[in-house]
């Protein structure tokens, strides 16, 4: 995140005019602030390892997550909350998105906080929005499981199942969480944890 | 294209930051802290965008 979507000026210049932005360390104890990156990197190629990444891919995956994972890895490690005013969650989204992706989602956030307030049933149109949303993209992990079946060894077509999965289940665990403050979700890590 | 020409593009592109450089720069002075974030949030009744991740934002998460 750090070293693609938010070093792109148009994203920073996007959440400028849009959003108040913030971040948080969920494993402080893993990541402490001391630590070297050097010490997060070497954590973090482990992960990767874990995730099947080549040894001689990691370092570069490392370096720009975003756009060398496939979309929506690493949901446990950026979980990203779009919010109203008053700290309520609107939309979440988990793992690395390429910048385009990530203000597709931002955009989306604003549609539904137009929604926010504006009458007593704000909360249903926003799960139906949501719904609707999601009901997408499981067509669209449908369709491209159907090309699976057809071409098995096409990995793109692996990726692609996966991110739509993703897709459908942020939209899934934003009707679980709508309208919640986002600070224990921010910390389910850090309690898994002690 | 003259000799100075060249020698400012070669300075431009030395002057560039590498991607380690951006990686493991400092949190960006956009972003504020959380409880920070939440007060300005409020008090200009704009949306909220908090980014949970495993590190500090300086690192390449």
């Amino acid at each position: 995140m750090r070293a693609v979507t938010f070093a792109q000026t148009e994203v920073v210049d996007y959440l400028h005019r849009n959003f108040i932005s913030t971040w948080y360390n969920q494993q402080p104890r893993v990541y402490p602030p001391t630590s070297p990156a050097a010490v997060n990197d070497h954590i973090a190629c482990g992960c990767l390892a874990s995730h099947g990444i080549a040894k001689g891919a990691r370092q570069e995956a490392l370096r720009r997550p975003d756009l060398n994972l496939p979309p929506g890895t690493g949901a446990g490690n950026v979980k990203i909350f779009f919010c109203t005013a008053d700290a309520a969650i609107v939309n979440y989204l988990q793992g690395h998105w390429t910048p385009k992706e990530f203000v597709q989602h931002a955009d989306f956030a604003l549609a539904l906080l137009k929604l926010h307030g504006s009458s007593p049933s704000d909360r249903e149109a926003m799960t139906k929005l949501h719904r609707e949303c999601k009901q997408v993209h499981v067509e669209a992990s449908r369709k491209a499981q159907q090309e699976l079946q057809a071409s098995p060894a096409q990995r793109k077509l692996v990726e692609e199942v996966n991110a739509q999965n993703i897709r459908a289940q942020c939209h899934d665990l934003s009707i679980q969480r709508l309208l919640q403050d986002p600070q224990s979700h921010m910390r389910e890590d850090l309690r898994i944890l002690r | 294209m003259n000799r100075r020409d060249t020698l400012r593009l070669g300075v431009a592109a030395l002057a560039l930051p590498t991607m380690d450089a951006i990686a493991h720069a400092r949190t960006p002075e956009w972003i504020l802290p959380v409880d920070s974030a939440r007060a300005v949030a409020k008090r200009e009744r704009k949306p909220l965008l908090i980014v949970s991740l495993n590190g500090n934002l300086d690192g390449n998460c």
